[in-house]
């Protein structure tokens, strides 16, 4: 894409009330993963610091969304818990892309055996429910943040390549793609020229929107126990371990799932209103 | 006159899903230096598969056998790398459709700037001059915005004409027009065809011109080769063509054109153009030939000289064999 396009682009996503409100969210995130050690009221507590004296205090003054069960201050610990979840939802989508997209523009590009082998590949990756592959892999790699993300992007990476492929086959049959080759142009060049730029909006499109799920699905890893280990503060794992206190305390696991529930919302406007702006037939609307 | 370019005996088939199209079926073609040869045919006689065949720009279940002689070179045995210094350098084409023919993403100067490069080895400001007088030959003003619009930014006669500068980057000693004018209504076609002419006469190029307008052939062409279902038919000088068709397909396309002068009622070919699945034995018009013989069923007729540079491929013409 061109720069004035992207500006383009940017302006109406802020002109446009649900994207705008998306836009907000999500760069109050980033300031809050960025800042964390200066607006969490007790950073040492959302690193693990145990204060037992107010263990389980409901939401008050003190403790705007109450404290777990080791007293550590809740808003702390969720404020801490953005960093990790940003951190998560940027590596699965930026490594699903780099594995995908070369993999999607070869198959598509050129056709044949490539094709046929990149494409039963991704069948077979495909073939397993997203989930329960990823936990397969993590289990495998054992637990911690890193495999999460790896086990993440290798279930992820399918889905672009699929998606790109399919653009790919339609885009190389352009005439301006035909003129490209009579004149000498090399294959590569066409790929980064021609077939990439024009095949690439709905990837973008998919991978805001993945940016929520793969927060989501790295949450469920934490719950499971095979993500990010306490006592460092992700969503996923304070839901897991509140889930148990839900009746009598139910403070410790609703706000870090609200968190989760608004910073995957936050995504999925944004991209909503992108896949509507880079669809040629949708743009209208906006101009 | 030397030649340029000459296709021999060449085959071209599809594997499809339906069998084995028979698309070219034995093409004999000479295109000398500096002329322009027209190629007419209706639709599907295989004028545009013909002149991809040269630069082997087919889809991967294409099958081509036969010589393409270029320069000494056997283009059809000739490496892909070898191959892409000659497509755009030395051969280029301009292609029916210039609305879709530039990428819709990237300023002209992009696109020119890239093909320039290419084969130049200079930098982008020496491109960028270059481009621009390129623009300047093929008569496009104010070359400077035409550099800095994207292509939806200007009209189709405006992009043909960029599609030209393009083909035209290099000097090329071929230029193939894959009907160059289709999509352009008559008076942009005028002056495309003007300005190929033109063009010609100040680069001394050959010019391919693949077209199904009879007319727009009367106008340009130099010699005229006429397609039938696979088969060059007849090759002719173009005044020679018009005067006296052989060959009963040209006959019948020639009385197939209004004639505004005659009120007579137009003559259509009768019968279908037939399927290249499974072409009729033979001469591949006999089906719908009013002159049609025995041995038109049974044996492919050969390209024989008629008169001085008038050849023909139909059993009425050989000699001592008239029944």
């Amino acid at each position: 894409m061109k720069k004035d396009e992207i500006i383009r682009v940017l302006k109406i996503l802020i002109r446009n009330k649900l994207s705008l409100l998306g836009i907000i969210i999500i760069l109050a995130l980033i300031i809050t993963a960025l800042f964390a050690p200066f607006i969490a009221p007790y950073p040492n507590q959302a690193k693990g610091e145990p204060n037992p004296e107010e263990k389980l205090q409901p939401p008050s003054s003190k403790h705007w969304f109450g404290t777990d069960y080791m007293g550590r201050d809740v808003l702390s610990r969720v404020i801490y818990g953005a960093r990790i979840s940003l951190l998560v939802a940027v590596a699965v989508v930026t490594l699903g892309l780099l594995i995908g997209v070369p993999l999607g523009l070869l198959a598509g590009f050129k056709g044949g055996v490539v094709d046929a082998v990149v494409m039963r590949v991704t069948d077979i990756f495909l073939s397993f429910p997203p989930l329960l592959l990823a936990l397969l892999i993590s289990v495998t790699l054992g637990r911690g943040l890193e495999n999460v993300i790896i086990a993440l992007a290798v279930s992820w990476w399918p889905w672009y390549t699929r998606l790109i492929r399919g653009m790919a086959i339609s885009i190389k049959e352009k005439p301006y793609v035909e003129v490209a080759k009579s004149m000498g142009i090399s294959s590569w060049k066409i790929i980064g020229r021609h077939i990439l730029p024009n095949a690439i909006s709905p990837v973008i499109v998919q991978g805001t929107m993945d940016m929520g799920s793969a927060i989501l699905e790295a949450s469920a890893l934490s719950f499971l126990g095979l993500g990010v280990q306490p006592p460092t503060a992700d969503w996923g794992l304070m839901v897991s371990q509140g889930k148990d206190y839900l009746l009598n305390y139910w403070w410790y696991p609703t706000f870090p799932g609200l968190a989760i529930f608004i910073t995957v919302l936050a995504f999925n406007l944004v991209g909503d209103v992108l896949r509507e702006i880079l669809d040629p037939r949708l743009r209208r609307r906006f101009l | 006159m030397n030649v340029l370019l000459s296709i021999e005996d060449l085959h071209l088939n599809f594997r499809t899903f339906w069998g084995t199209a028979y698309v070219l079926d034995g093409v004999n073609l000479k295109i000398y230096e500096d002329e322009v040869f027209g190629l007419v045919g209706e639709t599907g006689c295989g004028k545009s598969v013909t002149s991809m065949s040269i630069l082997r720009l087919l889809p991967s279940n294409a099958e081509l056998s036969g010589k393409i002689i270029f320069e000494g070179q056997n283009l059809l045995e000739l490496p892909e790398k070898e191959l892409r210094k000659i497509r755009g350098k030395k051969i280029s084409i301009v292609f029916q459709d210039p609305m879709s023919s530039l990428n819709p993403l990237f300023k002209i100067k992009t696109q020119m700037g890239d093909i320039i490069k290419l084969h130049h080895n200079i930098d982008k400001d020496e491109a960028l001059k270059k481009a621009e007088k390129l623009l300047r030959a093929v008569n496009l003003p104010d070359p400077h915005r035409v550099l800095e619009s994207y292509p939806h930014q200007l009209s189709g006669g405006m992009r043909q004409r960029i599609m030209i500068a393009m083909a035209l980057s290099f000097e090329p000693s071929l230029l193939i027009a894959d009907e160059p004018t289709t999509a352009l209504d008559v008076t942009i076609q005028k002056q495309i065809l003007d300005l190929i002419l033109e063009l010609k006469k100040k680069y001394h190029f050959s010019v391919l011109l693949i077209t199904h307008d009879l007319g727009v052939v009367a106008e340009t062409c130099d010699r005229v080769g006429v397609m039938y279902a696979g088969n060059i038919v007849e090759v002719a000088d173009a005044n020679k063509l018009f005067e006296n068709p052989l060959h009963p397909y040209t006959q019948g396309l020639l009385s197939a054109i209004p004639d505004p002068r005659y009120k007579k009622p137009l003559k259509p070919l009768r019968g279908n153009v037939p399927s290249l699945l499974e072409p009729p034995p033979g001469c591949r018009f006999h089906p719908r030939c009013d002159f049609a013989m025995k041995i038109c069923s049974k044996k492919k007729p050969k390209l024989v000289e008629y008169s001085e540079n008038h050849t023909v491929a139909c059993h009425i013409y050989r000699r001592g064999n008239e029944k």
